[in-house]
């Protein structure tokens, strides 16, 4: 229970970075591991600057934290301590999931968060708007049931992705915008919670992923996103030297 | 008349200011580069929500290298830097196969800007030391750089974590823009 607000890899309770390759969820030290091992073990996105794809968000629901442990290290509790050095980090990072039981443990999660993302895609259109594939066990340790709610219609295309605005979606009124998209990628930090203030947002997104509070800088990138209507101004409202720290 | 003399003064013994660029995709290895070159060694670094900016002495020159983060949605902020740009050091993970198209729908979009129209390219194809990464050779192909018109460009195999590469590219830098000027 609770297992997605600690780090999968070392335990730390501030999560705020994933892998979507592996399904876990990450510190944003041990994403930094990740990223030295190489692409071709892990990627990691965090949830304040990316787009993340259906298949990924689908990902993320079927694996979590909980199914990781057995699926990835069923015989000990954390990857690595957070004191070791970040070359030995990355060098267990390399053996745990380099290996070619767990790389192909990772292609079989993919491949059927990947199909189930298209099933529930292929349903929503058919079903013209009613939803059937609200799933109450998005990340193991949500609390409350995704109660499934009637919606008049739909005119989204196969491609969209309603899996996450349906979660999003809860914390909202029927009324609000609809998150931003691009190529089928959804903006975490953005969606229907446009005109809140950054403090909310980091709120709802908190509670949506069950993680722990953003960290100030990508709250304030967080932030910046909901002006970004006019780049020139986002511009001049960034304090870069708060960023820099 | 004072002006031009100053600019003499520089070109025989200062050192001439440029301005670099340092993009790429997320993870490619950027600010470890930048480091590398700064410091010498192999700083922990966290992804880079905004930028990092140093000042790296090489030869007779000064170079002003802006180091952006390269995730998704931080993207679209390069283009902020792109003024009085000089020289664009494009990062490639050459480990990382699925994402060239990427990177090279990324590097295109930025070379078609006109404020980069004078900026000349140099592309490290970083991260050699991972297995099965792609060589130069292989990076270049799939960046589509032969298809670049009227761009000086330069491409290096690197690995960021032990310094090989670097400075040869910043030889080619270094070299190409002494003589643009």
């Amino acid at each position: 229970k609770g297992r997605n607000m600690q780090c999968f890899d070392c335990g730390v309770a501030d999560v705020t970075w994933a892998s979507p390759k592996l399904g876990t969820f990450l510190c944003v030290t041990c994403s930094d591991v990740h990223r030295a091992a190489g692409a071709h073990i892990t990627c990691v996105k965090n949830f304040s600057t990316y787009l993340w794809s259906p298949d990924e968000v689908s990902m993320m629901r079927l694996v979590g934290n909980n199914r990781a442990q057995e699926l990835y290290r069923p015989s000990s509790s954390l990857s690595w301590s957070p004191q070791d050095s970040k070359e030995r980090k990355v060098q267990l990072c390399t053996q745990l999931y380099g290996s070619a039981k767990a790389q192909a443990t990772s292609s079989e999660m993919i491949a059927a968060a990947t199909s189930e993302s298209v099933r529930a895609a292929g349903q929503d259109v058919k079903a013209q708007g009613a939803k059937t594939y609200a799933n109450p066990d998005w990340f193991d340790d949500w609390s409350t049931p995704t109660p499934i709610r009637e919606e008049p219609k739909k005119t989204s295309p196969p491609q969209s992705v309603d899996l996450l605005g349906d979660l999003l979606d809860l914390h909202v009124e029927p009324q609000k915008p609809r998150r931003a998209q691009q190529n089928g990628y959804v903006d975490l930090a953005v969606g229907p919670m446009v005109d809140t203030t950054p403090q909310k947002m980091q709120q709802e997104l908190a509670s949506v992923f069950d993680i722990a509070p953003l960290r100030p800088a990508e709250l304030t990138t967080c932030a910046m996103q909901t002006v970004k209507k006019d780049d020139r101004d986002f511009w001049n409202t960034v304090n870069w030297d708060d960023l820099m720290k | 008349m004072g002006l031009a003399f100053t600019k003499i003064w520089q070109r025989l013994i200062g050192k001439q200011e440029m301005r670099i660029l340092m993009v790429g995709l997320d993870a490619a290895g950027k600010t470890t580069i930048l480091y590398k070159l700064k410091l010498g060694e192999v700083v922990t670094t966290i992804p880079t929500i905004g930028f990092n900016v140093e000042t790296v002495e090489y030869k007779n020159l000064s170079f002003t290298v802006w180091d952006v983060g390269g995730q998704d949605k931080i993207r679209p902020l390069w283009r902020h830097y792109y003024q009085g740009t000089n020289g664009l050091i494009y990062v490639v993970d050459s480990n990382d196969r699925d994402r060239i198209e990427d990177a090279r729908e990324e590097l295109n979009k930025m070379l078609n800007e006109d404020e980069m129209r004078d900026a000349v390219l140099l592309v490290f194809a970083n991260k050699q030391d991972l297995p099965n990464a792609m060589t130069a050779a292989e990076v270049t192909e799939k960046l589509g750089l032969h298809n670049l018109r009227h761009r000086q460009w330069f491409i290096q195999s690197a690995c960021a974590t032990t310094g090989d590469g670097l400075y040869e590219g910043l030889d080619w830098l270094s070299r190409t823009l002494s003589s643009k000027r």
